[in-house]
């Protein structure tokens, strides 16, 4: 048996991370006979995915709220409570992990009273390692999340909460049902459009689906109705039957919005039919990325997209490199920027490449956010100087408990886009934990950052940014650029500018001082291996003008802070 | 026909581990008797299944480590013992041990000068006791001077120091005067080693923590460039990175293999080999394999009869030609451009003239031996690792 069930992708194992919500259907039997069937979705944790946290949230009864022993309470899991308050869930405290030798329940348990405000007495102690009280947490479902309250008017209500491609199959909708029942051959109808589809299968998700002849009132499964589609089903959507119609559609959801836009390119141009077939079949299971096409100087043709976040970005990167076998270049993520013209007209951009000449703006406004820090508050000052570097500003504090504060700030939503989270963790030694809202637009003063190689613009490595952090940034990218960039016959020149003026230069020279002291019997492997890596990294290159730049190259400088 | 075999037995052995050192070893000396029966099992063990070759007079013996020089006269005289039986070893045989300035004593000596041994080289590192205590060592200056005098005394004179430069601070003059120290004592053969952090070391660790800075690397190059300069305006031969001999019959004929692409045996835990076999049709198979860092796993195995734990690979024609490459830059025989005709089948020119051509132009390189060789001058080897990764682009 696989260790992590539901968390299926690759990526999600390895991160140890959810992406995607899913479900499950577990039978129970309690002690005293009685059979029950339970509906677990699993939601993601990170603040990119919280949208999938409240499309489950909507589906539910109840919540199980889950804090690591020897982490505590995040403010992650303060923002997914209050999500769950507001759905009017009953909530089951739970603290996991409590088999680590750093686990601190008792630090926990207070926590759970003093931050969640929830009876930390009801709180579960378990060990999903181990096994260790896992049954009680059945039980207590059982005994303190009501069932589902359902009423019979005769009509066939349904909430559609996610939905996934199959490929031979089409779109499969995870529905959960609140009022009639469905069986195969049913006809059902979306409210949203009225679209009409003939039910094929539909069943349970027990680790893989599992068809039943019919459901009913108060359970999840999914239906498959020879719908082509994602795009075709609205997530929130209310499903009803044209002749047992519901009168009035349930409350829909939030509908994600990308924050973060980057470009895709492929190292091999070539590759651009696949990229896009990739991105096709990608989108069919991630409703919240966009794209649409986009071309580069340097690059050639390749894909602007959305993005919930960083990690979403990285996410959908890593899945069209290993699901699709495309070597890509991306561009440096934006935010959106509303630049107001001289001549007043006002447009959105988030791209480097469309960014008018200055003399033609009057001002620019940046996305802001509202950011809630959670943290001991020995880490106070700590937080305070990273909040400040990234352009951040105090608004309120409070003591959560004697030692622990929730910090709230006004930040730059392009500072957080990048490194701030990891900044944030390194200086709280792990303690901090972040959440934020987007809160509007503020004014900045922003400039286009280009950089030069052997005197010529890449445009793929162009970026907007605050000028205060231009120069620091240019400076830090020129000497990744020089570090990634192998030596060619020349010497080449690395120059970073803002228009006309050169802010930052690197060269690099023919060949650079280097040698390797000792190469004995015992070292020729390991040393020929250094070197077979490096060739290896050098493979995929992109010819920009008469110098070869490595993938590597570009991802390097997405990454300097 | 006879074939010259050339041995490295590894001793994973130390009083105390220095701070730079990534080679293998471990400071339980009570192993050492097990370890030595374990060798000469071994030794037994891997010369019958090499029986396709027949047995031929070795060409060298390498006692590397650790500290070699720990092991008693009769241990070394078993092991000794153990490759004559396997290989043959003869009076040209040239017999190498690795001690430490710190834990010589004469009678032994002069008993391994009865069993064969010929040439000493002594872990010196330094002569400035700042350094040496930098490095990790337990041995004194004193220690070293007089080291040289019981090698010598003993009737060894084919004598190695190995020395360390580009320590944190260290200037040029301060390098010369090292030489100069080390020159007086008239040793045939220097290997002046830039330090290096190795993952693993004290020093790797002490400078993940903040308490060791290294010098820069290009300070580094420009002190090997004044060492080079120096020893050979007093008449040395450099003939490889860090390798310099008074004469060219000088040169450690051992290491000359390993930048040869020329088969090696190692015995013992850690120790690499480099083995050109046949296969069933006939073709030659190029295998690299070693023994796991791992001595009481060596021990544990050889009492029951069986090999050490071990790994290997079969090189590819690629990366035979990248490690050509890799070692053959380094020394002043450099690549030869037949070796290379025939490594490449036919296609070491076209791959590399424009490279080479470049490089000469630079006086990076240049052609020895009627064109026949080609070498890389010092400027060229100040700059050995770019210079290698651009042939290996091209591969």
């Amino acid at each position: 048996m696989k260790e992590q069930i539901l968390d299926s992708m690759d990526i999600e194992r390895e991160r140890g991370i959810t992406i995607k919500s899913q479900t499950v259907s577990l039978p129970y039997t309690d002690p005293d006979g009685r059979h029950f069937l339970l509906n677990l979705i699993d939601t993601p944790g990170h603040v990119d995915f919280s949208y999938e946290v409240s499309r489950a949230l909507a589906s539910c009864e109840g919540a199980l709220i889950l804090a690591d022993a020897s982490q505590g309470v995040e403010a992650q899991t303060l923002a997914n409570l209050y999500l769950a308050m507001e759905h009017e869930l009953e909530i089951l405290p739970i603290i996991n992990k409590i088999d680590l030798p750093s686990a601190e329940i008792e630090w926990v348990k207070s926590q759970i009273d003093e931050d969640l405000g929830l009876d930390s007495d009801q709180a579960l102690l378990v060990s999903a390692k181990t096994g260790t009280g896992v049954d009680k947490i059945f039980q207590a479902i059982v005994d303190r999340i009501p069932g589902p309250t359902v009423e019979d008017t005769g009509a066939f209500k349904a909430l559609v909460f996610d939905s996934h491609y199959d490929p031979f199959r089409g779109v499969i909708i995870h529905f959960r049902i609140f009022e009639g029942s469905i069986k195969k051959g049913d006809r059902i109808q979306f409210m949203s459009n009225d679209a009409t589809y003939k039910v094929e299968e539909l069943g349970l998700f027990q680790i893989k689906r599992n068809p039943m002849p019919s459901l009913e009132a108060g359970q999840v499964g999914y239906f498959i109705a020879g719908i082509k589609l994602i795009s075709d089903v609205k997530i929130g959507d209310t499903v009803t039957m044209p002749d047992k119609r519901c009168d009035k559609a349930l409350g829909g959801f939030r509908e994600p919005t990308p924050v973060v836009f980057s470009s895709v390119y492929p190292v091999a141009s070539d590759d651009y039919v696949e990229l896009t077939e990739a991105l096709e079949k990608l989108k069919l299971n991630d409703a919240a990325l966009i794209y649409e096409k986009d071309s580069s100087a340097a690059l050639g043709f390749g894909y602007r997209c959305g993005f919930l976040g960083l990690l979403h970005l990285e996410v959908v990167q890593e899945r069209l490199e290993r699901e699709y076998d495309i070597s890509l270049i991306l561009t440096s993520p934006s935010v959106q920027y509303e630049v107001t013209y001289v001549s007043g007209e006002v447009k959105i951009i988030d791209n480097p490449t469309e960014y008018p000449d200055p003399t033609e703006i009057k001002c620019v406004r940046e996305p802001i956010i509202k950011a809630s820090i959670i943290v001991p508050d020995k880490y106070m000052g700590n937080v305070m100087q990273v909040c400040h570097e990234f352009r951040g500003v105090s608004t309120n504090y409070q003591y959560l408990t004697s030692n622990r504060m929730e910090m709230k700030f006004i930040l730059p939503l392009a500072e957080v886009v990048y490194e701030f989270y990891d900044r944030l963790k390194s200086v709280t030694q792990g303690y901090g934990s972040f959440d934020y809202e987007i809160a509007g637009y503020q004014e900045t003063n922003l400039v286009k950052l280009d950089f030069l190689i052997n005197a010529e613009r890449v445009d793929a490595l162009s970026m907007l940014i605050h000028r205060d952090k231009a120069e620091i940034k240019a400076r830090a990218a020129c000497k990744k650029l020089r570090e990634e960039i192998p030596r060619q016959q020349f010497k080449i020149p690395i120059q970073g500018a803002i228009g006309g003026k050169i802010i930052a230069r690197e060269t690099i020279s023919a060949y650079r001082k280097d040698v390797t002291a000792k190469c004995y019997g015992g070292d020729i492997s390991r040393k020929r291996k250094l070197l077979e890596k490096q060739r290896k990294g050098k493979k995929r290159m992109k010819m920009v003008g008469s110098v070869e730049i490595p993938q590597s190259a570009f991802l390097s400088v997405l990454k300097t802070d | 026909m006879i074939e010259s075999e050339y041995l490295y037995i590894h001793v994973p052995f130390c009083i105390k581990k220095c701070r730079y050192c990534d080679f293998y070893s471990q400071t339980n000396l009570s192993l050492i008797p097990d370890y030595v029966t374990a060798l000469v099992r071994e030794i037994g063990r891997r010369s019958q299944s090499t029986v396709s070759h027949p047995k031929g007079n070795a060409a060298t013996v390498y006692f590397g480590g650790g500290t070699p020089s720990l092991l008693g006269p009769r241990q070394l005289e078993t092991i000794l013992q153990a490759l004559d039986n396997a290989f043959g070893l003869c009076p040209q045989t040239e017999i190498t041990l690795e001690a430490n300035p710190g834990t010589l004593d004469e009678i032994h000596l002069k008993s391994f000068q009865g069993m064969g041994i010929n040439r000493v080289s002594l872990g010196f590192q330094s002569f400035d006791p700042a350094q040496l205590s930098l490095l990790g060592r337990i041995h004194s200056i004193d220690d070293a001077v007089h080291a040289v005098e019981k090698v010598r005394t003993a009737g060894i004179e084919n004598i190695s120091l190995d020395l360390i430069y580009g320590l944190p601070g260290q200037t040029g003059d301060h390098l010369i005067r090292e030489l100069d120290a080390a020159l007086v004592l008239m040793p045939a053969h220097l290997s002046c080693y830039m330090l290096t952090l190795e993952p693993g070391t004290i020093l790797h660790a002490m400078h993940g923590r903040g308490k060791f800075l290294p010098m820069a690397k290009s300070d580094q190059v420009d002190l090997f460039r004044a060492a080079a300069k120096y020893l050979k305006t007093c008449g040395w031969d450099h003939y490889e990175v860090s390798n310099f001999a008074t004469q060219t019959c000088l040169r450690s004929r051992h290491n000359r293999a390993y930048w040869q692409m020329v088969p090696y045996h190692g015995f013992g835990p850690a120790a690499h080999s480099y083995a050109v076999k046949s296969d069933t049709d006939g073709s030659a198979v190029y295998e690299r394999f070693w023994n796991a860092p791992d001595l009481n796993g060596y021990i544990n195995a050889l009492k029951t009869g069986d090999l050490p734990p071990s790994g290997s690979e079969i090189l590819t024609r690629e990366q035979r030609q990248m490690e050509y490459v890799m070692v053959g830059l380094r020394t002043s025989m450099g690549l030869n451009i037949k070796t290379g005709q025939n490594l490449w089948q036919n296609r070491f020119l076209t791959v590399f003239q424009t490279l080479m051509e470049d490089l000469e132009n630079k006086e990076l390189a240049r052609r020895r031996d009627a064109g026949q060789r080609f070498v890389l001058t010092l400027e060229g080897w100040m700059r050995l690792d770019s210079i290698i990764a651009s042939f290996v682009e091209k591969i």
